[in-house]
């Protein structure tokens, strides 16, 4: 049923509104509740009639409120809906939803999906079926002849995702072609670009129903190619005339880190740009593909297989992985690479896999069989870096620029008159002109080439004596670049310099580059998906059930089904097929005439229902608050609010500085609260007593002592912690157990009172149960040589309440990663009860008992720094003696 | 015969001494629910003014020389007896006992039913008590002010009136509250206890000295 432009999807629950009159009779009879007030002369308020209560109404004004509220309620369950053009397109029947599902519809998908459930939408209210036809190809192709209900549809059309590939309306106007049946409606949801079958498919749809074409109001753009250059990462992007004209690219990492962004503008109706990131060669480098920033879809990527732009270079690697920081190819691995993918391997693997670069350390011998397919290699263009070693100075073989003199030349030995050399400054004509030898960087080492063969080479670099230092030589389109020096710093500093690093990248220049960077090779094995996009441009991993691309085919492949685009591998090396290829044509979508066009965004309803729910819940919180006033609850309640709130600020806020302070803030001593009352209050007066004989005699001024709960409370605060036996131990829980482990294992001084001194042994010792549970490092008796002896005051035993103690600490061996300094000390002394002056005492004993607490303080708060006085009578005599 | 005196010369001394008896002034507050009431948070309630105006005499009295008490405490005098009354008063006084030729000051609201007052003013009566009664009311309880449909609930007995339109029932409250006063005022003057009226929102200083010339003109 619709009322205009509001259409209602139950609309018998109208008939609801016809109750209303009824509903305000009957909040008209009721009367309001009374309010409630206290008045202590209520009696004599008894018996007092006033006959006019009947007459007591509900305002008229909070009726109407109220019958508002329900009428709304009622509308809300019509379920209404906004439809300006529901008039027209609500007359359903069979509909063709027809979807272009490919990457060129990404960047807008959300309205895709919009006006796909819309049609099935409209389609809905008279219940005919609707049918689904998806123009790009797909594995698993959907039967456009298959009669869906409306809800199968739109749930269907909510879980459609783009293809990375482009649609191909041709198979789609086929699939169709084979369906019967003429459609009521056809909604053509198009990505508004042209292609091939766009015309076939038209004219397919225009034969079986009347057709509405809904346009994105700008159409996909791709990245056609993309490289890196020395200058950074370029890109060319095309659009079709519909398309935006401003567009902004981003390089990232495989990570997906950002390395830089670009903005380019097609020139009026240009159809292309051109976009150049600038970045530095070596992070440039790292450009692992080329996006287009907002737009998500598969053509909006480019991917950059690793190695394009990058040399690949093979390290010839016998095995020597062992021991990573002594292989002589350390330093050349971590100089190249910023600027090359590495790869190890043995030589034919590495050829194998089309290195463009070996680099072959002197320990790396060429087996007889390698030799050959070395030799091939170099003159199909390959690129040999050699390094000297002690191998090679006694056994050279054939692939040297240069003959090498049997031995090596020591330069600075023992035995030698020459001093290490400096590098020369490079020759103009040398590939490493404009590098500035640093002065510091000597050779100490080197192998000499017979003066001879030296017309055969070129020397690209001397030492300050006019021996060579690194010689090429071409062979075939190929060159062997053979530095005179070992690739570890053992014959000479330059491993260990920048110069290295500059030498060998001005060295891989000379690596062969074939034309364009990353070209897929007909020959060899088929290549493997690693990774694959979507329709969205997001890179994941491959699904398991791809199939392997035969290299033929993989050379010819464009985005389908069949070779899904993403990256792949074959022998080590990565090729890409992008959603978008070099010649993707965008063309905006001709359309013939008689397609009716709507665009995409417009025209779709509005479910009003949602809104007059919301409408009718405010009406009734309103309502609520009105009643609570006519109650007389409401200024209590607001009051009774703020007041809560003030409290909980004043009290919050005093809370926050009050009792649970910072305990950071004053050094406190702590003692662990038992649970026997009066142990606890032996405790806190022992430290309190402490506290104040420290603040009188040393610099040490605790606050006011506090009792901890090993259970809950940090302990970190607390330095020092003294934890008397109860009348009974318990066992500790496990909680208090991790506790005490990582308070004594960040240094905190645990001192462990079983208050048992005199007393007959034999009953079970407290100790041991206390102690259940932690890790009790080995112990030893304290005697007047340890650190406790001497912290403060020197003293020869520890009396507490009884005269003579037994105190035990933490062997120094244990306490290793603490310096030596005991964490815990474990003794009978009851101290807390001779601090506090409790028992019989004396004031001798008292006075003993304190300074063994002002001692373990110390040592609590300086560790064993006293411990070093053992030394000062050793001291004094050597300076009295100087 | 002053002895001390008349040892120091030839003629005899006679001492003759005067009798000081302190006067007890005993206090009796009301401790009803409905006392401890007040219809606007920002006044004091009406115990609590009911504790200024005794202590506020107390101190008076006990500059004076008198003992003061809390009936149903022991009396005490000097200096301290008013922090002593402080705290005394702080404890519910219910009923009771009534001393001999005292001095009582009744503050209360005078709600409860007048044969409940006929009894115990009787009972101090008898013993010769007299004193004085101090109506405290809230100006609520005076004007009245409510409209409409209200539920009115006695603070603490639990008792409970629904008024269909509150403002025509205040001439009927107002003549009962008049009716239950005139009655007071007539048993007070009848046994000895002159009865005074107090509101909360007026200064308790007009009050304080009624009262004190109504204790001194009983003390003479």
């Amino acid at each position: 049923m619709t009322l205009g432009p509001i259409l209602f999807g139950a609309p018998w629950a109208l008939a609801a509104l016809l109750a209303l009159p009824a509903l305000w009779w009957i909040m008209r009879a009721t009367p309001p509740p009374p309010q409630r007030t206290q008045f202590p002369p209520t009696r004599l308020l008894e018996g007092v009639r006033t006959e006019d209560q009947s007459r007591e109404r509900a305002p008229w004004w909070l009726l109407l409120f109220r019958a508002l509220a329900a009428a709304l309620l009622i509308i809300a369950f019509a379920r209404p809906a906004l439809a300006p053009s529901a008039s027209e397109s609500a007359q359903g029947g069979r509909t063709l939803i027809v979807i272009d599902d490919g990457w060129t519809s990404a960047p807008f998908w959300a309205d895709v999906r919009t006006a796909g459930s819309a049609a099935a939408t409209q389609a809905e209210r008279t219940g005919a079926p609707v049918f689904l036809l998806l123009t790009a190809p797909n594995q698993r192709a959907r039967d456009p002849g298959e009669a869906l209900t409306a809800a199968d549809a739109r749930a269907a059309i909510s879980r459609l995702e783009p293809q990375a590939w482009r649609p191909d309306r041709a198979q789609a106007a086929e699939r169709l072609a084979q369906t019967q049946g003429r459609f009521d409606r056809i909604v053509w949801i198009t990505d508004g670009l042209n292609d091939d079958g766009a015309r076939a498919l038209a004219a397919e749809l225009q034969q079986r129903g009347p057709v509405t074409a809904r346009l994105p109001p700008q159409t996909a753009r791709a990245i056609v190619s993309g490289a890196v250059t020395s200058e950074g990462v370029v890109a060319d992007i095309r659009r079709a005339t519909s398309g935006s004209s401003i567009v902004a690219i981003a390089a990232e990492t495989s990570e997906g880190r950002s390395l830089g962004a670009a903005e380019a503008r097609f020139a009026g109706d240009a159809t292309s740009a051109t976009a150049r990131i600038d970045l530095p060669p070596e992070i440039a480098a790292r450009a692992a593909r080329i996006r287009i920033i907002g737009e998500q879809s598969a053509g909006a990527v480019k991917l950059l297989p690793a190695g394009a732009g990058r040399p690949f270079v093979g390290l010839v690697d016998a095995g020597g992985a062992s021991q990573p920081l002594l292989s002589e190819l350390f330093y050349a691995d971590r100089a190249l690479q910023p600027y090359a993918s590495l790869q190890r391997g043995g030589v034919r693997e590495l050829i194998d896999a089309r290195a463009q670069a070996l680099i072959l350390p002197d320990t790396s011998r060429i087996a007889p069989a390698d030799l050959g397919a070395l030799e091939r290699w170099l003159q199909n263009g390959g690129l040999l870096v050699r390094f000297a070693g002690p191998r090679l100075a006694n056994d050279a073989d054939e692939l040297l620029p240069v003959r090498l003199r049997p031995g090596s030349r020591t330069l600075g030995g023992a035995l030698a008159w020459e001093t290490p050399l400096a590098i020369a400054p490079f020759a103009a004509d040398s590939p490493f002109a404009g590098i500035t030898p640093p002065s510091d960087v000597n050779v100490r080492r080197q192998v000499l080439a017979e003066p001879a063969s030296l017309e055969e080479a070129r020397v690209w670099a001397t030492l300050s004596d006019n021996s060579p230092f690194v010689t090429a030589q071409a062979r075939g389109r190929g060159l062997i670049v053979f530095f005179h020096i070992s690739a570890t710093p053992d014959w000479s500093d330059v491993p260990l310099s920048g110069l290295f690093v500059e030498m060998l990248r001005r060295t891989l220049a000379f690596a062969a580059r074939p034309d364009g960077a990353g070209e897929r090779e007909i020959s060899g094995g088929p290549f493997i998906a690693q990774s694959a996009l979507d329709g969205f441009g997001t890179l994941s991993a491959a699904p398991p059930d791809a199939a392997p691309i035969a290299p033929d085919a993989f050379a010819l492949a464009i985005a389908s089904p069949q070779t899904p685009p993403g990256l792949y591998e074959r022998a080590g090396v990565s090729a890409a097929i992008d959603a978008a290829g070099a010649d993707e044509t965008l063309n905006p979508l001709a359309l013939p005439n008689g397609i009716g066009r709507e665009g995409l965004t417009g025209a779709i309803e509005q479910p009003l229902a949602g809104w007059l729910f919301g409408a009718t819940a405010i009406l009734l919180a309103i309502d609520l608050m009105i009643a609570l006033y006519l109650f007389g609850k409401l200024p209590r309640f607001v009051r009774t609010g703020a007041a809560a709130m003030l409290a909980l600020a004043v009290f919050g806020g005093g809370d926050a500085h009050g009792q649970n302070s910072d305990p950071t803030q004053t050094l406190r001593l702590a003692y662990v609260r038992t649970g026997d009352a009066r142990v606890d209050r032996t405790s806190a007066a022992g430290l309190a007593a402490l506290s104040n004989i420290l603040t009188e005699r040393t610099s040490v001024e605790p606050g006011d002592p506090v009792g901890i709960d090993l259970a809950r409370d940090n302990l970190a605060a607390y330095p020092f912690l003294y934890w008397p036996a109860p009348s009974s131990p318990q066992r500790l829980s496990d909680a208090a157990l991790a506790n005490i482990d990582r308070y004594l294992a960040i240094g905190g001084l645990l001192l462990v009172d079983t208050r048992d001194a005199g007393a007959a042994t034999g009953r079970g010792r407290p100790a041991q149960t206390m102690l259940t549970g932690i890790d009790v490092p080995p112990l030893e008796l304290v005697t007047t040589e340890h650190v406790l002896a001497r912290a403060f005051y020197l003293m020869r035993s520890f009396p507490g309440r009884a005269q003579s103690t037994q105190l035990w600490a933490e062997d120094p061996n244990a306490a290793q990663s603490r310096d030596g300094v005991a964490s815990l000390f474990i003794g009978d002394g009851d101290w807390a009860a001779a601090w506090a002056g409790e028992g019989q005492t004396s004031g001798r004993q008292r006075e003993l008992s304190l300074r063994f607490g002002v001692n373990i303080v110390m040592v609590a708060l300086t560790g064993n720094y006293k411990a070093d006085q053992v030394h000062v009578p050793a001291l004094l005599e050597r300076m009295g003696r100087e | 015969m002053d002895w001390r005196r008349s040892a120091r010369g030839d003629r005899y001394y006679v001492r003759e001494r005067e009798r000081e008896a302190a006067q007890t002034a005993w206090f009796w507050i009301d401790s009803d629910a409905g006392f401890n009431w007040t219809s606007n948070t920002a006044r004091p309630t009406k115990l609590y003014r009911a504790r200024v105006i005794a202590l506020a005499l107390a101190t008076l009295l006990a500059r004076g020389g008198e003992r003061i008490g809390a009936l149903g405490m022991q009396p005490r005098a000097g200096a301290r007896a008013v922090d002593r009354l402080a705290v005394d008063l702080t404890t519910p006084q219910g009923e009771f006992e009534p001393p001999n030729n005292a001095c009582i000051i009744f503050i209360s609201d005078f709600y409860a039913p007048i044969e409940i007052w006929r009894q115990r003013l009787l009972a101090s009566a008898r013993v010769g008590a007299s004193g004085a009664l101090v109506m405290i009311a809230d100006p609520a309880e005076e004007d009245f002010p409510f409209r409409g449909r209200t539920l009115f609930q006695s603070p603490g007995r639990g008792g409970e009136v629904l008024i269909g339109r509150a403002e025509n029932a205040q001439a009927a409250y107002v003549e009962r509250l008049a009716q239950q006063r005139r009655e007071l005022r007539a048993l007070g003057a009848e046994l000895g206890f002159p009865a005074l009226l107090h509101r909360t929102d007026h200064s308790a200083s007009p009050a304080l000295s009624m009262l004190m010339a109504f204790v001194s003109e009983r003390y003479g």
